[in-house]
Parts: structure tokens; C-alpha cells; sequence
């Protein structure tokens, strides 16, 4: 190989890893494309001079601008750079408290949901009128309407034809009050999820 | 509001010409089938339109994805074969949609920042 030959081998090993993230479809068109451009332009030439070579190159810009732009289709969904690497997520952390407070009541009964509110209560992320409605609306979460469910589950009474009958208007009140509840829990938890994302951006 | 400053202007018009990019390479083939080399020569001999040739490329291959524009390889006399590009149907429609929304905006705009007195 010679010593022209391994300037453009280096430049398109160097394309090659920028370009690492793109599809290998995409990848590997990109290279055939560039190594054509680079064959095709030297045969335009008086000779394939080292001169000649890295004045090719110089004009096809560095490998990185190109695998840049080449990337760029790949994000059109997500906001633009500037405001992508500021952002962050919602961590996992965060995430945990606002599942155990919806549905920790239910996996460990009456406990689960204490250890979200001191997790809600512990955490930086949200401030104190965040925690208030984290807490107060509704207090156990999900545990409520599962509750209900469980309870009326055994009491309604269901004939062969397959509809049941509730024994009770209590029924449709606690009814009522649990589906009230789920809504409240699970309109916080949106809440609490949007603020934490808010707060990280 | 905040002061413009001239930052503002090299970057909007950093982004203008990166928008009007894909519709120029649209534009050069309009009428004929060319292939990346003539793409990028053709592009290159206009001041201000492209500083870093290899990323046509990129461009290329996203205008094929996005079906304005299809490939055909074929042989060369000299040097390797070549790849030529050439607009669909669909290619058509999205420069004449650009051209006739172009030719108004900058009309517009050089009535206004031209020079001389903008109600001539």
C-alpha cells in the first residue's frame, strides 16, 4: 500500500468509527459513497500525487462533520441539541416512588405505600406542595378501588347467565369513592412524573 | 426582548442555507440525471452554499430514503462506476412546492432589506 493509499484508508477508517451509531445499512453506503467520491475525483486528476490526495480530502471536510450530518435524520424526533444534552430524564429513583404510591399499598399491604410517602418525602426532586398532593390525593393509592373490588367481588352475587348483583347501595357508593380515588392517585402520579421531568430539565 | 446581536444573523443564516440545501441538490436535477461527483462539483462552484463536500452524501442518501430522489449504478469509461441520481415524481413536487414558496419569500424579503428605498 502505498503511502497516499494509506492517508485515504486512514480517513475512511476514521469515517468509519464516527459513523459507528448509524444504521450498518446506512453505514456502509455512506463509505461506498465517500471511497467512490475520493476514486472518482483522483482519476479527474493529473495523478494520484499526496498533494493531490489530501486536497480530496481537506474538501470532503473532516470524517466527523460528515457522519454529523449524517446522524442528524436519526434525532428529528427529539429536540434539538442544545436542549437534548441539557435534559435528563426522569431517574429511576423517581420513577419507583410514584409506582409504590400508586400500587405499593397493594403489594405490601398498608406498608408499601408508607415507604413511597417517605421516599416522596426524602426526595429532592419535587418540592414541598408536590409532596403535599404526592401524599394527599389519595392517601394508599390504588389499594382502595382493589380493595373495593375484592370485597364486592365477594358479596355480589352473579347467576348462571353471567350478571351480577350487588348486595347493597353501599356498594355503589364505596364503588364510587374507589373509582374517585384511583383517578386522584393516578392523575398525581402524572403530575409528580411531569414535575420531576421538569425539574430535570 | 433581547438585543439581537450578529451571532443571531450567521446562525439563522447558517440554518437558511442548510434548509435550502436539499432543495438545490433537488433543483440540479431537475432536467437531468447526475451522479455524486457532478452533485458535489456543481454545489461547490457557488460560493457560500457548501463548506464540507462529504456531507452531501449524508444528503443524498436521506433525499433517497425519503423517496425524492432514486439510484442507478452504472459503469464508467474511467474509474470506478458511478452512482446517478435522478428525481421521482414525488422529487418533482417537493422542489416546485419549495421554488414557488422560495421565489415569494425572498421576493418579500428583498423588497424590504434590498437596496435603495423599499417603497420604489
Amino acid at each position: 500500500m502505498t503511502a497516499t493509499d494509506q492517508l485515504i484508508e486512514d480517513y475512511l477508517g476514521r469515517l468509519e468509527s464516527a459513523a459507528s451509531t448509524l444504521p450498518s445499512a446506512q453505514r456502509a453506503e455512506l463509505l461506498t459513497e465517500i471511497r467512490t467520491h475520493i476514486e472518482i475525483t483522483l482519476s479527474h486528476e493529473e495523478g494520484r500525487g499526496e498533494a493531490a490526495v489530501r486536497t480530496v480530502l481537506d474538501r470532503l471536510g473532516t470524517p466527523e462533520d460528515i457522519a454529523r450530518e449524517a446522524g442528524t435524520d436519526l434525532t428529528v424526533e427529539s429536540p434539538p441539541q442544545a436542549t437534548a444534552t441539557g435534559r435528563r430524564r426522569v431517574g429511576a429513583f423517581d420513577l419507583v416512588t410514584v409506582i409504590l404510591l400508586l400500587v405499593g399499598g397493594i403489594v405490601l399491604p398498608g406498608l408499601g405505600w408508607v415507604i413511597a410517602v417517605v421516599l416522596l418525602w426524602a426526595s429532592a426532586r419535587w418540592t414541598t406542595r408536590d409532596k403535599l398532593i404526592g401524599t394527599l390525593v389519595f392517601p394508599g393509592g390504588l389499594t382502595a378501588l382493589v380493595g373495593f373490588l375484592l370485597f364486592s367481588g365477594g358479596s355480589s352475587q352473579c347467576s348462571p347467565s353471567g350478571s351480577c348483583t350487588s348486595s347493597g347501595s353501599s356498594v355503589g357508593v364505596a364503588l364510587t369513592l374507589g373509582l374517585v380515588a384511583a383517578a386522584g392517585s393516578i392523575a398525581s402520579a402524572v403530575y409528580l412524573l411531569h414535575r420531576a421531568q421538569h425539574a430535570a430539565a | 426582548m433581547r438585543r439581537m446581536e450578529q451571532g443571531d444573523a450567521l446562525n439563522l443564516l447558517t440554518q437558511m442555507r442548510r434548509g435550502a440545501l436539499p432543495y438545490c441538490v433537488l433543483a440540479l436535477l431537475r432536467d437531468e440525471q447526475r451522479y455524486g461527483v457532478e452533485i458535489v462539483r456543481l454545489l461547490g462552484e457557488v460560493d457560500g452554499m457548501v463548506t464540507s463536500e462529504g456531507t452531501i452524501y449524508p444528503l443524498l442518501s436521506r433525499l433517497r430514503r425519503q423517496g425524492l430522489v432514486e439510484t442507478t449504478w452504472r459503469e464508467s469509461t474511467a474509474g470506478p462506476p458511478r452512482r446517478y441520481y435522478q428525481l421521482t415524481a414525488a422529487g418533482h413536487q417537493a422542489l416546485d412546492a419549495f421554488a414557488g414558496e422560495w421565489e415569494r419569500f425572498s421576493g418579500a424579503v428583498e423588497h424590504f432589506i434590498g437596496e435603495g428605498d423599499p417603497k420604489r
